[in-house]
């Protein structure tokens, strides 16, 4: 089945978890669904009005205490998707180990996204990006520390590399070069990223740029 | 009619969003109705329906800042999560096929009288007619059973007695209808 048939099953929670992720990278980057969604979920939400039924008092009461005791997740981007990260470095990790061009340390890539405190950005493919890559950043606002996952990217075209750029108020700051073409591929990023700012992907001659001549691929803040 | 609400409720969600934990309250009793109705459909117990709902409003709470109004009003945010955590639940307690057999039984044993008066009782009828007025006769019958009767759409087929496809294509079109959207072929 293609997953362009599965908005149905989306918008009534009929997905399992790992599929409901998985489609949840798929809206990211077709606007088709995204629109199909936005549609059904609506005819959900009216039945779900006129089905309602009043939930008991205490029920509110215990909803509002527990609300009370807990924190917000932060998000810079657009979820946050912590399990689907627990997965992917538990397959980076073995990436990391096994391979050359991966440049971040098992340790430190651990480390950042098995903080409690790490903020899950998710860099959305531009107009300019036509494949089915897919690309995060977690990063800890104590410190800036940042993670970069670029999944199912296709090869960096010969003479080219992707290179990451932190963008916050100023020009564009490089932040690391990577070459695609891999499942999953993890680096650090080389310059911190803070609340606020944002994380862009553009392809650049190899070697990288000092400043960004290539289109945005992905973006995300 | 249903503008208005989703505009008022999109305002309250990004005021939660924005860490306005005195806003909370107002969203909750905005949508703790069709929220406890969804998750009540779904699971038939009134107590786990309590405590499903109990988690969902809290998961909205700390997940209000991944809500993407892009992609979708703030209560379909948190109603797809509703109905999500609610199959879950009951995929969590049974394996899959024990479950479609039971959640497919439901609808004829009837296992908690109390709980479908309750679901009849706490209808807004007049808004149920308005929206199936939309609909043929079949695309009637599988929103019923979804949206009122809390099935899948597994079980709807078996139920039916008609392929899962078919139900899925039926659903589809429904919807589609329900919002006034041309049927994409």
């Amino acid at each position: 089945m293609s997953v362009h048939e599965l908005v149905v099953e989306y918008v009534l929670g009929e997905l399992v978890p790992d599929q409901r992720a998985e489609f949840e990278r798929h809206l990211d980057r077709c606007s088709r669904c995204t629109a199909e969604v936005a549609v059904m979920g609506e005819a959900m939400v009216d039945g779900a009005f006129a089905g309602a039924v009043a939930p008991p008092e205490q029920l509110r009461t215990r909803v509002l205490e527990s609300v009370a005791d807990a924190g917000q997740v932060a998000t810079l981007g657009r979820r946050a998707r912590r399990t689907t990260w627990v997965t992917a470095v538990a397959a980076a990790i073995v990436l990391i180990v096994a391979g050359s061009m991966f440049l971040a340390r098992p340790t430190d890539v651990d480390r950042i996204v098995a903080s409690a405190d790490g903020v899950t950005v998710v860099a959305s493919a531009t107009a300019a990006y036509a494949g089915d890559g897919v690309v995060e950043v977690v990063y800890l606002p104590a410190t800036g520390e940042a993670v970069l996952t670029a999944e199912s990217l296709a090869p960096a075209p010969d003479g080219q590399t992707y290179q990451a750029w932190v963008i916050g108020d100023g020009p564009p700051q490089p932040a690391g070069l990577f070459a695609g073409g891999a499942d999953r591929i993890v680096i650090l990023l080389e310059h911190p990223l803070q609340p606020g700012e944002a994380v862009g992907v553009t392809l650049e001659p190899a070697g990288g740029s000092p400043a960004p001549t290539g289109d945005v691929l992905f973006l995300g803040a | 009619m249903s503008n208005e609400r989703t505009e008022q409720l999109n305002a309250v969600m990004a005021r939660v969003a924005s860490g306005d934990e005195s806003s909370f309250a107002e969203l909750y009793d905005k949508v703790a109705g069709p929220v406890f109705g969804t998750v009540l459909k779904v699971i038939r117990s009134r107590e786990l329906a309590e405590e499903v709902t109990h988690d969902v409003f809290l998961e909205v709470w700390q997940k209000a800042r991944a809500w993407n109004p892009d992609r979708g009003s703030a209560a379909a945010f948190i109603l797809t999560m509703a109905r999500a955590r609610a199959i879950d639940r009951v995929r969590s307690e049974e394996s899959r096929k024990a479950r479609d057999e039971r959640v497919g039984r439901a609808a004829f044993e009837r296992p908690d009288d109390h709980v479908e008066r309750e679901v009849i009782a706490g209808m807004d009828v007049l808004h149920a007619r308005t929206l199936l007025s939309r609909l043929s006769e079949i695309q009637r019958e599988v929103v019923e059973l979804s949206f009122f009767g809390g099935f899948t759409q597994a079980a709807i087929s078996e139920r039916l007695g008609i392929p899962v496809g078919t139900v899925k294509s039926r659903m589809h079109s429904a919807l589609r209808a329900m919002r006034g959207a041309e049927e994409v072929t």
